[in-house]
């Protein structure tokens, strides 16, 4: 199959590794989703890279075949008439070097990732000031905006119904102000604009926190196991 | 024909281009798309394939913006490989090029 765009193109990708259990496809649509970001840095339209990448099944077929030859040599490590063996020994068991997905894979040993000890001490101070303080301020200060965004929409209906109903009924029982129904009309109007102004700054508020917070998540996974986990909201998510 | 010859052969231009320096993959597959043409695409399950066996290695390199790039770098183990491969294919080609240039008698 011949893919025209980015999204296609991994999309694609992803599933047929999937479907033909190609080993380490996380790191596989990694390499090929920084591929893509090269060639874009590069100039390169997306199409141009989808084509020259080439088929999709004629990349898994390589990799299929690789998987088989890998299986095939595993049994051979012990020694006798291995019919590569010789040219390169069989590799240490670190099938993946960049692939720590787990603190565990992370071992000091080989040059994969290992935690340095000053970013683990920092991000534990940094810490002790984000969820003492920074986060739930912020997060008091975007619940009171929202209260304070609901209120103002509220208000301003009420006021502009009120305004409106008072030309037909006689609400002088209920509304104490002296205000012309017309000019309610206009200030519930006013109000409601308001409101919904506090609306949009509140969903972006929201937005903001969530990505604050999942950033706090990929710092703490990045020290830990050198790799970010998430994606923020609003940017490239075709891969996860 | 072609496909085959450069299937073979893939491998050794990675390695050598290793050999003088570290690369990540598009950088790789545009310096070998200068010399030649490929399909671009199976130059990711290629390094799958050396790295698996130890020819080469990676390691991430963070960048300010966007996402760590994936460095490839060459083995100890690699360069011997390349040293090997290389002198296989200076003496395949000669022999090759005698025969076209029509000096197999001498």
């Amino acid at each position: 199959m011949i893919c025209t765009t980015k999204t296609e193109f991994l999309s694609s990708l992803r599933v047929a590794l999937e479907n033909n259990n190609v080993a380490d496809s996380r790191d596989i649509l990694t390499d090929f989703r920084q591929h893509f970001e090269d060639g874009e840095v590069a100039g390169e339209t997306e199409e141009e890279v989808c084509r020259k990448l080439g088929d999709i099944d004629e990349i898994i077929k390589q990799y299929i075949s690789e998987d088989a030859e890998k299986k095939a040599n595993e049994p051979d490590t012990s020694g006798f008439g291995a019919s590569e063996a010789q040219a390169a020994p069989p590799p240490p068991p670190q099938y993946g070097n960049v692939q720590y997905a787990s603190p565990q894979y992370a071992a000091p040993k080989s040059d994969a990732f290992t935690p340095s000890a000053g970013k683990i001490t920092g991000t534990i101070i940094l810490d002790v000031f984000v969820f003492s303080w920074a986060l739930p301020a912020l997060a008091g200060i975007i619940v009171a905006l929202i209260g304070v965004a609901v209120s103002f929409v509220c208000t301003g209906l009420a006021v502009f119904v009120a305004g409106a109903l008072s030309f037909f009924v006689d609400l002088s029982g209920f509304i104490v102000t002296g205000f012309v129904p017309l000019s309610l009309v206009f200030f519930g109007i006013m109000l409601t604009a308001l409101g919904g102004m506090l609306v949009i700054a509140s969903v972006c508020s929201v937005r903001g926190f969530i990505n604050i917070c999942i950033s706090i998540v990929n710092m703490h996974a990045k020290v830990f196991t050198g790799r970010k986990p998430f994606h923020k909201i609003g940017r490239s998510k075709e891969v996860e | 024909m072609q496909s085959q010859l450069k299937r073979g052969t893939l491998e050794l231009c990675v390695l050598s281009l290793l050999c003088r320096g570290d690369r990540y993959g598009y950088e790789l597959v545009n310096l070998i798309s200068r010399c030649m043409h490929i399909t671009e695409g199976t130059i990711y399950p290629l390094m799958k394939r050396l790295k698996d066996a130890g020819t080469i290695d990676s390691y991430i390199v963070e960048s300010q913006e966007g996402p760590p790039r994936k460095y490839y770098r060459i083995t100890d183990d690699g360069r011997a490989v390349q040293k090997e491969q290389e002198e296989e294919w200076r003496s395949f080609s000669a022999a090759i090029d005698r025969i076209l240039d029509g000096e197999e008698q001498i």
